[in-house]
Order: C-alpha cells, then structure tokens, then sequence
C-alpha cells in the first residue's frame, strides 16, 4: 500500500526520537500502581477456585485500567507507565503488598525469560489465536478428569488475550482523540497509529511497521502480566521474523528506511521504560541460521546493529548468533560496535547450540530459534519455558564437603577426618558433586511443582506454541519445550583447588591434605609459605595438559549427574555454568578454598580462570574449551577485555573477530568483551596485581597498561573518557 | 638471604644495582622463601619438542589471523641451535617461522637459523658506524654484512627501525638508516615509535629507565618520516 509522500507535512522525527530517548532515561521506573490493580483484583476473586482465572482477571484489570500515552513523535506506541511509589500509592502498594503475600502471589520461580511465538503471531493475528482457543474451549471434555482445570486455562487465556486485545484497541481510540487536537503534520501520523491499532486488535500486520508495533504490543502484554518490570521477556529474532515485511516493502518499492530507523530506534528506546531488575537483559539476537540450516544473515541484521549503535541505552541485549557460514562482514560490523563502550553485542556460538539441542531431542527447526534467555541460558523462540538459572548451586562448598567430610570447615579445633590422599579426595569430589546436583533437581522440581500451583501465565500461554494445543498453562508445562537449568558456579576454584593439591600433596609431597584443611580452616593466617606454593603451581586457563583434563573431568561430572534426567513438567534438565551475579554473594559465604581464595572473596564467574598470572587470551580459550561446552546448554560465559582504543583501527577490529571466530572454531559457547573504560584503568592503577592481562593501545603497540609509567597511564585514562 | 646458595642479597631500594645477577643460579629458593611475591622469576628451562608443541595448539589462532611463531629475545641469534630446532619442529607442523633479530650474532648462526626461517624482522639502529658503536656498543659492520648475506640468500627480511627520540629519531638519521637499507638490496622497513612501557621492565631490575618520561612519536611525526622513507624507495610496512 504506497502512501504519498508528496504533500505529507514534515515533522522532524529524527528529533523527536532522540527527546523520546531522553525522557525515557529521565523517567523510568516500574510501574508500581499494578500491584495495586491486581491485589483489587484478587480480592474480587477470592471465592475463585482456579488459580489461573483470578490471575487472568488480575490481568485483565490491569490492562482496562492501564494508563495510555503518546508522546509527540512516538509512532511507535504503548507505553509502560511508570509510578514511582509516593504519597498515596504507598500506602495502597504497601496493602496490596501484604494483601498478596497471603495469596501467595509470589513464589521462588524462575519466570520469563522467554519470547513469545512471533512469526505465528504477526502473520496471523490475534483474533485468529483467540478462535482457536474459543474452538478448543468448546471442545474440552468436561467429562474428564483434566477436563476442569483446561476450561479454566482456555477461559483464562481467553480473557487475558481479549484484555489485550482492548487495550490495542483502547490505544487506537487513544490516538483518534489526540489528532482531533494535534497540529496537522501529528494529527496525520496519529490518525495512521489509530488505524494501525484499530487492525492490529484482530487482525495480522500488513506491513513492517505494524509487524514492529505488533511485536511491541505483545512485548508489552505480556510484562504487564508478570510485573512491575521487563519480567527478561526477549524481543528475539527481529532480524527474522520482520524479514517477510520488510521483503515485500522493497519488492514493491514502498520500502521507507527512513521509517524503518525510527521504528526500530522507538523500539529499543522503548525497552528500557521497563525499570528491570540490576544485570537483566532483553535479549535480541542477529544472524544464525534459518530452519533450512543456511546463514539467515539479512539487511535486518545489519539495521539492527545500526539502530544500537545510534540509541546506546542498556536494553536491548544484543547478540550476534555466529555459525560457520556467517558472513564475516557481519561479526567485523558486530566487533566495531564494541567501540563505542556499551558492551553490546556478545557473541554465541549458534552452531555448538544447536547441536547441543538436537542432541536433547529438539527439532532441527526448532534449535535454530534458540535465543541466550538473558546472559546465554536457553530459550527457544515462541515455544519454550526455560527455569533457567534455576538453581544456583555453589560447587567449591562441595569441594569443601569432600574435603572435610561434610564437617564444618569453621568448626572450632583441629579436624583430622576426611580424605588422606589425592585419589580418595578425587572420588570424595565426584560423589559430592553428584549429589549437589541431585539437590539442585530436587529442589528445581519442587519449585516447579509449586509455581504450577500459584503463578500461571494465561497470557503468556495463549502467545507461546504447544499451550493451546496440549490445554495446559505454561506453568504446567504446557510448552512445546519446558527445560530445567542448574547452573554450577566455581568450577575453576574447585580445578585450581585439586591442581594444588595434586602437585603438592601427591607429586611433590611436600605437603599433606591435613594441612590443606588446616589452611582452610585458618584463612591462610600463618600459613603464608603453603600460599606461596599454592600460586606457583599451575591453575585452569594457563593450557597445561593435565589441568585441561582435570577441569573437563569436573565440569563432566555436574553434567553427567543431571542427563537424561527430567524435571517435573516433562522436558530435559539442561545443566550449566552461568555465574551471573552469584559468584559473588556465593563467594561472601564461602570459606577459603585450596586455591589460596580468602574466605568472604568471590568465587570465578563460570568458566573465566582466576588468579593473577596471566597466560594470554589464547590460552584461556584453549583451556576452557577442553571441556564440550555444547553439553553446557544452561549457559557458559567467557570475558574477553579489551581497551577501546584497541579496536580504535581496522587491525584492531580484525584482531578481536579472528580471535572471537577461533574461539568458536574451537567450540567456545559464547563470548562477551568488556570494552574498558577510565574507571578499569584507575582501578588497574591502584591493583596492578589484578590487572596484568590488561592491554592498552599506545604509540601503536598493544602494552601491559600496568608496564607504563605513571604519565602514560594518565594520557590513556584521558583518551579513554573521549568516545570512540 | 639464608635461602641463596649463592649468598645474594635481594632487598635492595630502587635504582641500586648491587645485585650480582650473574652469580644468581635461577633456583628458585628465594622466590619461594618470599611469601609477599616480591620476586618474580620470568623464564623458565625447556626443550625445542616441548616449545613447538605448545606452539602446535595455537594452530587454530594462526589459520584465522595468518600468523605464526616468532622467535625473539634478547638475541635468538645467542641460541641459534635452539632456534633453529624449535623452528624447524614448528614448520613440521605447517607454522609460519619468523625470527626477531639485530643481526648480531657470527654468519654461520644466522646460516643456521635462516635455513628454517621464513621472514626476518631485522633491526638496524643507525647508519654511521660510531654513532652506532657509541650508542649500542657494538659495530655496524658485522650486522650490515649479514644483513647483506640474508638478502642475497633470497629472504624475506622486513628492516625495523626501532625510534629511539635523541638517538636516531630525526629525519636525517631515519633518512640515513633508509638509505642504507636500500643500498644493502632491502625493501621493505618498519619504523617503530618509542614503547614507553620499557621503564615498566626496568622497574623489575629496580633500576631506572634512562628514558624515563619520553613519549611515543605522534601520528604527524610518524607520517612524515615514514614519508622519507618511501621517497628513499622502500616500502613502509606499518608495525
């Protein structure tokens, strides 16, 4: 459908985005009065026997009562209010508080982290999802035993997918009021969003910004469902389910990429309205492959590079999905926006991923749409519920088990029980590691089983692929794919730790276990000599043989425990690494460990070696890929620092990416480059201990940043606050 | 120290050099006996099988950024059989070899090391034979005549310059020093700024950088003596 441009008054939008970005950044904050719309809700429901349709009608509520904006230049609309808690609605959050604690609104979960079915969605609409479950509802069997609790779920669904449904509605309406005051050049523009909303209520998009709108529609949705907050619901695979729209545009000549920038820069500034929890992401992912196996890298994936580059915000996260048959222009073009210090984007290695699921059962077509669910977990688009992260088990407390046989390493005196020698401590580990694992099931499965009872998602379930059809909300496992993702944390404490104890205690004999439990037991205090010896021994990362085995050994032993193993919705366990922010409260509760780690300081975060020497990114990479990282599917991080002055000339760039592509040659997961700015260099220049794999680019060479003297240091701090 | 077997003292204030390092045996005692990590001892002891080896896993680096092994110093020249041995295991391999060099060293070493050598990164610091002697103390001519021996075998040498600020950084030394270079039969140079994190390795000899607080060439000087030197007819590689 060609539009006129001739005779369009002009409306400079390119100016309004970048004021849009602005109040955004100044106003962002949960939407806190939702609580309060839903608490009201669940006390109308009180005598409401599904759990599913109080929530549904919680939604509900939410949505009919959700304030509505369209700031001027927004063509891209549905806004996230935001309240922040005062006067008033503290009081009234505070009782909805109390209120839905008793209802047991909120139960230990692992939630989100997933996106809903969007190519299905955007093509078909929602209308045609809302008879589909009108025609299952009919056809439930009310005779059965499952029979009650699946007309409840497709009653719920149905009233949370009819809620938004008004609410797109409500904003088409919303839009023909403001153009009735709007000056001329707005007015045209909002009486188009009407039209658009108006559609987009029933039907499927026609063109590519309604497929934008309709993908912010549901985005929106579906956190309004969960929270005050982004709830890590993931925008996904932009790049391909937009394609067909943005296909069509250019083949009929009506594509406006003008337009299309302005959408998508609306669409990233829009996702930091939600106020999300601290090291959150919504993740979007480019490149990968299409379900046919071929490179699915298109224009898309490059404008939504671009469309990062210009916004800059926190959210979105995003991710470049490397294959073999990625084009390198893509990953050169991923690389230099690094540059400009935002971090983004991280980098995953689509095809060890996708192996690793068709080895869990997943369908080729499906494991294409994997997405990292926040930080690299696994998630698959439009049909999966991931428990990702869920739980968090501290590994060096095994070791710490073993070691002491389960004794307290505090306990007061001297303890003298445990393994005497490396092989008994070995097999000590083993079984230590087994059975944190069959607790990190145990206690997944139970949570699981709880969060079925209190938290459904009836929305969420009419959007994600497998619910309408098996009649069960996603909480049940009504998914197509419901996973469960341990992760262990401190794997390279617990290699360090045995590395020690076998060259000192089995190889040298120079020292006992009994005195590696002593140490422990001490903090290290008077034990400074076996410290010593301790860093002079090799340590995971530096690519020594052995150690290389050893951490494979131990990594194999927390993902042997958990395979073939299920959870309680029916879908594999999918064991992992991930450290997230946990390694450092895990690590504040952890006494010391034969690594020479001081009790109270941070375990490693996933796979990153510790301790000081440094060996080089190489050896690093080689180290960690010793182990079979597709094996890995909850998530495994690697940190690759780089300054940005490095990436400052096309070597620079060149440089990074061959590295990032050997890594996955070599079977890395993921990787992600922490692009360091002047607060990194001060710190270096107060630790230099902790900084000597820090390399800064200076008079053309790539230097120790803490081998220059002090004056160097200070001229690279000052480049580093100018932006690239 | 109660621990040296050769009874060196080591806690010594920066800038005093009584530390006789050449009686220092490299055992290791001190740094053991040492729980602050005061002492660091760079290098270790091991044999040209074990070096290609470990330069073997790095295969994978070089076939995406079409690299290889670079063997450089101090002087490989002063090891050349073990030069000559690791690089020879890594060519078995399928490794680009390349050897750092200032081309000080007896004709039959280099012969040695060439044999197995793909590029050489040859160093020429000056062009006039006593500002040369004064500042490296060694003669030119030993290293002009191989370097004049290496061109003519057939190979491929890349000359770096090493720019010194107050010894041969000037226009007129870096257009001498290209000179020569092309009248040896060289063709192509590589002029090096200044590395000021040099002091940061004299700090761990706890002496004092002479060239303490001078800083790198900028982009402009740069440019324009990398100019002099195409005119003279080299090609300039960038470092």
């Amino acid at each position: 459908m060609a539009r006129q441009a001739v005779g369009r008054p002009s409306l400079n939008l390119r100016r309004l985005t970048r004021s849009l970005q602005r109040t955004v950044e100044r106003d962002r904050c949960p939407y806190h009065a939702r609580l309060v719309r839903v608490a009201e809700a669940f006390r109308a429901t009180e005598n409401e026997p599904f759990r599913v349709r109080r929530v549904a009608h919680a939604t509900a509520h939410v949505l009919d009562t959700l304030p509505l904006r369209i700031r001027r230049g927004e063509i891209l609309v549905g806004w996230h209010p935001n309240t922040a808690i005062r006067g008033r609605l503290c009081r009234s959050h505070h009782q909805a508080c109390l209120y839905l604690r008793t209802q047991n609104y909120w139960v230990p979960a692992s939630e989100g982290h997933c996106a809903p079915d969007y190519p299905r969605l955007l093509t078909q609409g929602l209308e045609a999802v809302r008879q589909t479950i009108l025609t299952r509802l009919a056809a439930v069997d009310t005779l059965a035993a499952e029979g009650p609790e699946q007309q409840a779920f497709y009653q719920a669904s149905l009233t949370s997918l009819e809620a938004l449904q008004r609410l797109i509605q409500r904003y088409g309406d919303y839009a023909q009021q403001q153009a009735e005051q709007a000056p001329p050049a707005w007015a045209a523009e909002l009486r188009e969003t009407a039209d658009i909303c108006h559609h987009l209520a029933l039907e499927p998009a026609r063109t590519l910004r309604e497929a934008i709108q309709l993908a912010w529609f549901l985005l929106l949705g579906l956190t309004l469902e969960a929270s005050e907050s982004h709830h890590c619901y993931i925008p996904g695979r932009m790049d391909q389910y937009l394609y067909p729209f943005f296909r069509r545009e250019q083949e009929l000549g009506v594509l406006d990429n003008e337009r299309l920038q302005i959408l998508l820069d609306q669409f990233f500034i829009k996702l930091n309205e939600f106020e999300g929890p601290a090291m959150s992401a919504m993740s979007l992912s480019v490149g990968g492959r299409t379900a046919e196996g071929k490179d699915a890298t298109n224009e898309l994936s490059y404008a939504l590079l671009e469309a990062g580059d210009r916004v800059r915000m926190y959210f979105p996260g995003l991710g470049i999905h490397w294959t073999s048959d990625t084009p390198p222009e893509l990953m050169r073009r991923g690389v230099e926006l690094l540059r400009n210090g935002k971090g983004h984007p991280a980098f995953f290695n689509s095809d060890l991923i996708i192996q690793g699921l068709v080895r869990q059962g997943v369908a080729y077509s499906d494991a294409v749409d994997h997405l990292p669910s926040t930080c690299t977990e696994t998630s698959i688009q439009g049909c999966s519920w991931g428990w990702v992260a869920w739980p968090y088990m501290n590994l060096p407390k095994a070791l710490l088990h073993a070691l002491f046989n389960g004794r307290d390493p505090l306990s007061p005196g001297s303890i003298t029980d445990g393994p005497q020698t490396y092989d008994e401590l070995h097999t000590a580990l083993q079984q230590q590691i087994e059975a944190t694992a069959h607790e990190a099931l145990r206690q997944g499965i139970h949570d699981q089983v709880v969060a079925a009872r209190y938290r459904p998602f009836p929305l969420l379930s009419a959007l994600v692929r497998g619910c309408v059809e098996s009649g069960r909300d996603i909480t049940s496992g009504g998914a197509t794919y419901t996973f469960l993702q341990p992760e262990a944390v401190g794997v390279p404490n617990v290699v360090d730790s045995m590395a020690a104890i076998k060259a000192l205690v089995a190889e040298q004999q120079r020292y006992t276990l009994q005195d590696f439990r002593q140490a422990v037991h001490d903090n290290f205090s008077g034990h400074e000599a076996l410290l010593q010896a301790i860093q002079l021994c090799p340590r995971h990362g530096q690519d020594v043989t052995w150690v290389n085995t050893l951490f494979a050994e131990v990594a194999g032993w927390w993902c042997q425990a958990l395979a073939g193993r299920n959870h309680a919705l029916g879908g594999p366990v999918l064991p992992g690494f991930l450290g997230w922010t946990m390694w450092i409260g895990m690590g504040q509760e952890t006494p010391a460990t034969p690594d020479g780690r001081r009790a109270g300081q941070p375990i490693a975060n996933s796979f990153s070696p510790t301790g000081a020497a440094t060996h080089g990114t190489p050896a690093m990479l080689l180290s960690t890929t010793a182990f079979d990282q597709s094996r890995g599917l909850g998530g495994i991080t690697f940190n690759v620092r780089f300054a940005a002055s490095a990436l400052a000339t096309d070597a620079g760039v060149a440089k990074l990416q061959g590295l990032l592509e050997t890594g996955f040659d070599l079977g890395i997961f993921q990787v992600q480059v922490n692009v360091i700015g002047a607060e990194v260099l001060r710190l270096a220049q107060l630790q230099p201990e902790s900084y000597r794999d820090l390399f800064v680019r200076i008079g053309g060479y790539l230097v120790p940043f803490t081998l220059l003297p002090p004056d160097a240091q200070e001229e690279v701090i000052q480049r580093a606050e100018l932006p690239l | 120290m109660e621990v040296c077997p050769q009874q060196l003292r080591s806690f010594l204030p920066l800038g005093a050099e009584e530390l006789d390092r050449d009686a220092c045996l490299r055992c290791g005692q001190c740094l053991e006996a040492c729980t602050h990590g005061a002492l660091e001892l760079k290098g270790r002891e091991i044999t040209a099988g074990e070096l290609a080896d470990k330069a073997a896993r790095l295969i994978p680096f070089f076939q995406r950024s079409g690299g290889g092994v670079t063997v450089t110093g101090g002087e490989p020249l002063m090891q050349a059989e073990f030069t000559a041995a690791v690089l020879q295991l890594c060519r078995e391999h399928g490794i680009h070899t390349a050897v750092e060099t200032t081309g000080y060293a007896g004709l039959p070493r280099l012969q040695q090391v060439a044999a197995v050598t793909n590029l050489f990164l040859f160093d020429l610091k000056h062009h006039d034979a006593a500002r040369h002697q004064e500042f490296t103390g060694v003669p030119l001519h030993l290293i002009t005549e191989n370097l004049q021996w290496l061109l003519q075998s057939g190979a491929e040498v890349l000359i770096r310059v090493p720019l010194i600020p107050g010894y041969n950084g000037s226009p007129e030394d870096v257009a001498g020093i290209a000179t020569l270079a092309w009248s040896l039969g060289a063709q192509r140079m590589s002029l090096l700024p200044f590395n000021p994190s040099t002091s940061g390795k004299y700090r761990w000899l706890q002496r004092r950088c002479p060239l303490d607080g001078v800083k790198p060439q900028n982009a402009a000087t740069m440019q324009e003596l990398e100019q002099t030197v195409r005119e003279i007819g080299l090609e300039v590689v960038p470092p």
